[in-house]
């Protein structure tokens, strides 16, 4: 995980919105896909119809929430293809 | 070196500011209040 120290985009936080997940996600899955990055802070899953397969993934280091961001988007998680975004 | 530079040390300083610890409350007061659930981690996660 690089601790450089040089300055990130305002927008760049530890708080990323990812869309288009398969609605059956499991924890692990979420856990391997984004702890790849660094250590996860907190994960959230939408539960209800309108935010059913979104999550809201929240890194401990800003380092490594952009290091997913700049990785993942376009993964391809059970057949779908994730949009990872920061949370504004 | 890097800490010589003044403009370094503000970089330093507001980066430090963005990536202090987030208490729970604070991650509360940022999420959508209703349409989430917490996803506790697998019981084998090691954070890296």
């Amino acid at each position: 995980m690089s601790t450089t120290h040089h300055r990130l985009p305002p927008e760049v936080n530890r708080i990323l919105y990812v869309r288009n997940l398969p609605f059956k996600v499991t924890s692990s899955e979420m856990y391997e896909i984004f702890g790849k990055y660094g250590s996860i802070r907190q994960i959230r899953v939408g539960s209800s119809n309108d935010t059913r397969g979104t999550a809201f993934v929240v890194y401990e280091d800003i380092y490594d929430a952009k290091s997913a961001v700049d990785s993942l988007s376009g993964f391809n998680v059970g057949g779908r293809y994730i949009v990872v975004l920061y949370y504004q | 070196d890097l800490s010589a530079d003044p403009r370094a040390t503000l970089i330093e300083q507001e980066m430090e500011f963005r990536n202090r610890p987030m208490t729970d409350e604070e991650i509360n007061n940022l999420l959508p209040a209703s349409g989430y659930k917490i996803l506790p981690p697998p019981a084998d996660y090691k954070p890296l």
